[in-house]
């Protein structure tokens, strides 16, 4: 489960949003959403630990019930996905993948485990190929592959649907809640539509001066 | 790389679109005009007749004549050069006297005892240097700008130290150096602060027979060149978002910059390194301070033959100079296999999975960030002995220190400094503006060039810097003994705007195509002819970069020395010339206020663009 206790994040001593607080469990993906500029950007990069220094974030975030904040950005094990799939254009699409990979154990193994993978994404023939000549929709689901291959703790996603035309925007969305079902999934939005699709909670974030309501 | 390329090729198909008002004109000819969000142009298209617009086209058939003509420049003198080094290179120059083809100026160069050290110092101060600069240029961006943007603290200051050390030309840098690991310089001097150093140790230093030093040279002067070449291409890698995402996967910082980073940031800074490679392979005014002495370095070695006043010489001459060609070109040919194998090897790391560096690359790059910082301090203690020198009244071994200060060596030598502070200038002026316009013109007129003659077009540009400027200019100074034409000023500026012109409109071409093409757009739409939107929007929103450019033209005409030397037949003294003429007399006052002088004329240039474009970044409030 992760946890967000009294979050917010401040710039020049200001808060962008009133703090927030709110559990996310496996299987109920929970949407923040927020007009453009209320931090839902920064609020992820706090959280995944790489937040420019010119801001500062507050409370506590809790995964499966210790805090993760003392941790460096690559220990936190939050897989992120965002609005451009950026996959590493100097790596081919299986290479992409072993990427995500955890080490180990041998060259073999992993391209097994990397075409097995593909396979089931129905991507089977693809891992030779150059993220360059993939359409939009198969890049968005090659990333989302990469992310769970790296076995995260936790899955947050920054917007990873707006770019995508509606009908494949339906479609990858309910593939990455079925894939993530395992996960505490944490999603930030300016489309309401997101909301509705992910099912499960909604935390709207005010503007510090706004109405306070969570 | 193949990423870099599309992603260049796809920003110029958009904005070949949006820029060629000829093919839209056409287009408006017959067509009622859709009124689309992104076609802002269109909006004042109703004012363009078919008959102005077929006029335009006819312009355009205009402009691509000139911009060949542009481009066939360059060209032409470098086939010209290479081809008046051939012939005389196999016996056949009927002006000097040879009339028939023959192998003897082969014999006779390899007859010539020093060759084989030549050639060796040659190849191991470049395949030396060339590497460490690399590595220490890359782990010195890895250290003070990872994702792109300067770090602040000790970071930020490296980085101002490292654009002092590139903005201070080679010459002025090698007498520096020189006087900072000479046995009696102030190294020494320094260590004899604490150790007990009463007399000059016994060092091969500066000018050793194998070209350590010289590498030191290149390393110093190199490493910045890369580094600020890297920092400018970092901002096309959305570096500090690809970070994120690696970090979400468990990657830890420097593991992630070497397998995400260092590789793509490598092919794109591919041909600043190429042109650094074929600069330590060349480098004659370094050489002449920093490399051995009898024999010197090839490229050294092809200028002595020049300068014998037995003209039979120059066909032994310009077998040597097609010789350092081939080198060139080979040395260039070596690097690219070693990249592939390097990329071979590495590709399977790059998606092993493995989070975190090894013992050995964390220690790797401890070890090169401390050298990269001891690079950088040695650059500038460098840079500091050429003024101190200058202002010393007396400086005797082993103080650490001058009897400081009298400006008597500058009241003694200002006479003299007049005339090639006048030559270096006045070149550097008309060369830049020659380049500037010519950049202009080059950039305006590729717009309705297709993807494939513009790309070639900027190679041929950038010829003059990756091959063997050795062997061609020695082919033009043929050519003009041929053509009972001395050397002088005009050749030697002419020339200069061989090596200008790439660098000009390199450092032009991306602010060029980054603007915002709308602003065009939009003052066309208001009425504004092709010559106002150039002028009043294009150009002046691109003052900064103009200026930029400007000072890095100026930059590169004031420090070049080979050019000079050939083309103006000893009869156009600069800075950089006399400098590096001074430097074997031996008073180092001299040397250090020639030195100093050259780097304060050349960081002048720097400032007065840096006051422009704080100028501009504001408007004028008056």
């Amino acid at each position: 489960m992760l946890e967000l206790r009294n979050v917010a994040i401040s710039l020049d001593g200001s808060r962008l949003f009133a703090p927030v607080s709110c559990r996310v469990q496996p299987g109920r993906p929970l949407t923040i959403i927020g007009p453009s500029g209320a931090g839902k950007s920064s609020l992820l990069a706090w959280l995944t630990g790489v937040l420019p220094p010119s801001l500062t974030g507050e409370g506590d975030v809790l995964l499966d019930g210790g805090s993760i904040l003392a941790l460096p950005a690559h220990r936190r094990r939050l897989g992120i996905l965002f609005q451009d799939d950026l996959l590493f254009p100097h790596m081919n699409v299986g290479e992409n993948l072993a990427f995500g990979l955890p080490a180990g154990p041998d060259r073999a193994a992993r391209h097994r485990i990397v075409k097995e993978a593909l396979v089931r994404a129905g991507l089977a023939e693809f891992a030779h190929r150059d993220p360059l000549t993939l359409s939009g929709g198969e890049r968005a689901r090659v990333a989302l592959l990469r992310v769970l291959l790296a076995e995260p703790r936790a899955l947050l996603l920054d917007e990873p649907f707006s770019k995508l035309d509606l009908p494949l925007r339906d479609r990858f969305r309910s593939l990455v809640f079925q894939s993530a079902a395992h996960l505490p999934v944490l999603l930030v939005s300016h489309d309401p539509q997101d909301s509705h699709a992910a099912g499960g909670d909604v935390v709207a974030l005010h503007p510090n001066h706004g109405p306070c309501t969570n | 790389m193949a990423e870099a390329l599309q992603r260049v090729r796809a920003r110029s198909r958009g904005t070949r679109w949006s820029l060629t008002p000829s093919f839209q004109a056409r287009d408006a000819g017959h067509k009622p005009l859709p009124c689309t969000k992104k076609d802002v142009l269109g909006a004042c298209l109703p004012n363009v007749s078919p008959h102005r617009a077929a006029a335009r086209s006819l312009d355009s058939a205009g402009v691509r004549v000139a911009w060949l003509a542009l481009a066939a420049l360059p060209a032409v003198a470098i086939f010209a050069g290479l081809v008046f080094v051939i012939l005389p290179a196999f016996g056949y120059f009927p002006t000097l006297g040879g009339t028939a083809f023959s192998l003897q100026p082969w014999r006779d160069l390899l007859a010539y005892p020093g060759l084989a050290s030549a050639a060796r110092a040659t190849l191991i101060s470049a395949f030396v240097a060339m590497p460490i600069a690399l590595g220490l240029a890359l782990l010195a961006l890895a250290w003070i700008a990872p994702y792109g943007a300067v770090r602040g603290g000790l970071p930020l200051m490296a980085a101002k130290l490292l654009s002092w050390l590139l903005a201070t030309p080679h010459a002025a840098f090698a007498l520096g150096l020189a006087f900072l690991i000479a046995p009696s310089g102030w190294l020494v001097r320094l260590a004899a602060l604490v150790l007990p150093i009463d007399t000059p140790p016994d060092l091969p230093v500066p000018r050793d027979p194998y070209g350590l030093s010289l590498a030191v040279g290149l390393v110093l002067k190199e490493m910045p060149f890369l580094f600020f070449a890297g920092l400018t291409a970092l901002s096309q890698l959305d570096a500090s978002r690809v970070m994120a995402v690696a970090a979400g996967l468990g990657y830890q910082p420097g593991s992630a910059w070497l397998k995400l980073i260092a590789p793509r940031l490598y092919t794109l800074i591919r041909l600043p390194v190429y042109a650094a490679l074929a600069y330590a392979l060349s480098a004659v005014d370094m050489a002449l301070v920093l490399g051995p002495a009898v024999p010197p370095t090839l490229a050294v070695l092809a200028v002595e033959f020049t300068h014998d006043p037995d003209l039979a010489r120059r066909f032994p001459g310009a077998s040597l100079a097609l010789t350092h060609l081939l080198l060139t070109l080979g040395a260039l040919g070596l690097w690219r296999a070693l990249e592939m194998l390097i990329s071979h090897v590495l590709r399977g790391v790059l998606a092993d999975g493995v989070r975190a560096l090894g013992p050995f690359w964390r220690s790797a790059a401890l070890l090169g960030r401390a050298l990269a910082l001891a690079g950088i301090l040695l650059g500038a203690l460098a840079i500091l002995a050429l003024p101190l020198w200058s202002l010393a009244a007396a400086w005797r071994f082993p103080d650490a220190l001058p009897d400081c200060c009298t400006l008597a060596s500058w009241r003694r030598a200002l006479p003299d400094l007049w005339l090639p502070l006048r030559n270096s200038v006045s070149i550097a002026l008309v060369v830049t503006l020659l380049a500037l316009g010519g950049a202009i013109a080059w950039l305006t007129l590729e717009r309705n060039l297709a993807q494939r003659p513009r790309r070639s077009g900027r190679t041929i540009a950038a010829l003059p810097l990756v091959i063997s400027d050795v062997a061609f200019l020695m082919g033009v100074q043929i050519l003009l003994l041929a053509l009972g034409l001395g050397g002088g000023w005009l050749p030697t500026a002419l020339s200069h705007t061989l090596f200008v012109f790439p660098y000009v409109l390199l450092a032009l071409a991306d602010p060029w195509a980054k603007l915002d093409p709308r602003y065009e757009r939009a003052a066309m739409c208001l009425g504004a002819g092709p010559m106002r939107v150039l002028l009043a929007v294009r150009l002046a929103l691109l003052l900064p970069a103009l200026a930029f450019a400007g000072a890095l033209g100026c930059a590169v005409s004031l420090s070049l020395y080979l050019p000079t030397v050939l083309m103006g037949g000893g009869r156009v003294a600069t800075l950089a010339t006399e400098a590096i003429a001074l430097s074997s007399g031996g008073d180092r006052r001299v040397v250090g206020l020639y030195g100093t002088t050259l780097a304060l004329v050349i960081w002048a240039g720097f400032f007065i663009a840096y006051g422009i474009a704080r100028r501009a970044a504001r408007p004028s409030s008056a």
